[in-house]
């Protein structure tokens, strides 16, 4: 067999450039055109040698655009003298790769959104951080208009390229912006479309802000309550709201929500804990004729634990009468409790001054309560500035410490049951009458001093006897100065640990 | 501060008899502990309900709530109810608050 090899003709050459996918364009050594494929007829229609870019050297490669069409182009030697173009439609391969840079910075978006708005419990930080994340990403100015709260007015917050600006509007002007009173009643968002953007008002948007060419309101849905609402404008001119961006708009609300919503309920609860423990704060003593007076009410570090000791000076027509107690428990209801209990000795000092009857009438009162365990242990003393004399009735208290001025400190021998605890209402009481000569002082304390942990361990107990060796140091001091020192002295004790509420009261005679 | 883990130990050691051995301290975030267990062992059969309180370190008001509440279910049971261990410091605390007149204590420690 005799076998002969030919090369391809023209032809061939000629068929296999024209079934190529790829757009082909070949040149001569003189650059002229010389072939063009079918694909590349039909990626450029017109001229083809616009999108030949001579001044790339061979083997570069680089994207044009024809139309709407995206072109790769790599130039190549072809043969000897012959130059070839090749050509490739890389328009859907870009549009991919743009999804999903655009997801990318969705995604990152929402990451980003998530650690600002988890970052504060206050409302209006958590409002700012709304505005200012959609600022970016999402419109050229967003307003985040929180939620009324049944009031008349509301406050916004609004971030654009001129900063951050805060205001509030009537709630009724809400019904201005198309959607607005809708999504701030928590009803789901009208696509952007809907939305007629002429109808912005101009308190919207910042001053020169020009037409509006979008508009976009979307609800911030809380935990079950609209935590407000979110408007978004784009410029007339600029991209409009698509369904990516529209759903991207109520995943952010939706965290935006669950943020905001979470700092009202934070802000309710706290501005409720304030009101309670402002209850407690000890109230200014009054000043009486011949003795000092001087307090210390230092409250547990937690708010949300916030304890039930308490006192009081009340004054009468006899002589002030001394109150300091400490109701079982923590948190809000001890403080109501330690309300209740200080008005109805108010109350109660209208009829009745004599300490060991008052005691009584507590308890009878506590046991009556339908609170369980309204538990508290009280001091009572009624003074006669006049001569010194204090009747004293102590109730599951700590009994009161006296520092003569000569620096010996003497426990007063008296004691009681807690009152409120055993239903029977059985209660016994040892009460007292002591004699304040000139210079001596009478201390009423809570337990949350004796009990305090610290020391070198950190897990022993300051006690009594610590408490009474420090106020023999304390004689000849005036009452304040007493309070302070004992206070101080108490302080180092717990070396900054843990501690009760603790309750200090000091009454000396000064003359 | 470090606090000390509040513990109960539940035993029979007679027919009718339970013990309760506390130990840690007994505050306001333990004593739910104890008032939650209470339904499990004021059932029929108790007769009487011994406390240990022997190992507590510390207890506060609501500590003492609970034990208070602890001996008017006994009271209501009926079942009797002793404290069969004791610390000077509980003691003290019993004193002060006046319920040395009130529970039953062993005479030792008091």
């Amino acid at each position: 067999m005799e076998s002969v090899t030919h090369a391809p003709s023209t032809e061939v050459l000629r068929a296999i450039v024209e079934a190529a996918a790829d757009g082909v364009v070949l040149c001569d050594a003189d650059g002229a055109v010389v072939l063009v494929n079918h694909a590349a007829t039909e990626m450029v229609p017109g001229d083809v040698t616009a999108v030949l870019d001579r001044s790339r050297e061979p083997g570069e490669t680089y994207q044009t655009a024809v139309g709407d069409r995206l072109l790769r182009v790599r130039r190549e030697i072809f043969g000897i003298v012959h130059q070839a173009w090749y050509l490739r439609d890389v328009t859907a391969e870009a549009a991919r790769a743009d999804a999903l840079r655009a997801e990318r910075e969705r995604t990152q978006f929402l990451v980003e959104a998530g650690r600002r708005l988890s970052a504060s419990l206050n409302t209006r930080r958590c409002a700012r951080a709304t505005a200012e994340l959609a600022a970016g990403l999402l419109a050229d100015v967003a307003m985040v208009v929180l939620p009324p709260g049944g009031m008349r007015r509301t406050s916004w917050l609004r971030s654009s390229e001129a900063g951050l600006e805060e205001g509030e509007i009537p709630v009724a002007s809400a019904d201005q912006v198309p959607g607005l009173a809708e999504a701030l009643a928590g009803f789901p968002p009208v696509p952007s479309r809907w939305l007629d953007p002429s109808q912005a008002p101009d308190w919207l948007l910042p001053d020169g802000f020009g037409p509006v060419g979008h508009l976009l309101v979307t609800p911030l849905p809380g935990n079950g309550v609209p935590a407000g609402a979110l408007v978004l404008a784009r410029r007339e001119g600029g991209k409009g709201y698509d369904d990516e961006t529209e759903t991207l708009v109520r995943v952010f609300a939706a965290r935006a929500g669950a943020a905001i919503s979470a700092a009202v309920l934070y802000q309710q609860q706290s501005t409720t804990n304030a009101i309670l423990a402002g209850d407690l704060l000890p109230p200014p003593l009054p000043v009486v004729d011949g003795l000092e007076l001087a307090g210390s009410l230092r409250a547990a570090q937690q708010t949300a634990l916030i304890g039930g000791d308490f006192y009081d000076v009340l004054p009468t027509s006899e002589g002030p009468l001394v109150t300091l107690g400490d109701v079982c428990g923590k948190g809000p209801r001890a403080a109501v409790l330690a309300g209740q209990v200080r008005h109805s000795l108010r109350a109660l000092l209208l009829l009745e001054r004599d300490p060991e009857k008052l005691m009584r009438l507590i308890n009878r009162a506590l046991l009556g309560s339908p609170t369980p365990s309204s538990h508290v242990t009280l001091v009572l003393a009624a003074i006669r500035p006049a001569d010194g004399v204090i009747d004293l009735a102590v109730a599951g208290h700590p009994a009161p410490l006296l520092l003569r001025a000569d620096g010996t400190v003497e426990e007063v021998d008296a004691r009681g049951s807690l009152l409120g605890a055993i239903k029977s209402g059985m209660i016994v009481l040892r009460t007292a009458t002591i004699e304040l000569a000139p210079g001596d002082l009478l201390l009423l304390y809570s337990d949350g001093i004796t009990e305090a942990f610290g020391g070198t361990t950190g897990r022993e107990m300051y006690g009594a006897s610590r408490l009474k060796t420090a106020l023999a140091t304390c004689a000849g001091l005036p009452a304040g100065a007493v309070v302070e020192r004992l206070e101080q002295l108490n302080s180092d004790w717990l070396a900054g640990g843990v501690f009760d509420d603790r309750a200090l009261l000091a009454i000396r005679r000064s003359r | 501060m470090d606090t000390a883990p509040f513990l109960i130990e539940l035993e029979s050691p007679d027919p009718g008899v339970t013990r309760l051995t506390l130990s840690g301290d007994f505050d306001y975030t333990t004593s739910g502990d104890l008032a939650a267990l209470t339904p499990t062992f004021m059932n029929s059969g108790l007769r009487v309900l011994e406390i240990d309180l022997s190992g507590v370190t510390f207890i506060d008001s609501s500590g003492l709530a609970t034990l208070i509440h602890l001996y008017h279910a006994a009271e209501e049971h009926p079942a009797e109810m002793r404290f069969v261990g004791m610390t000077p410091y509980i003691a003290h605390l019993f004193e002060v608050t006046a319920l040395d007149l009130v529970f039953n204590l062993p005479t030792s420690a008091t």
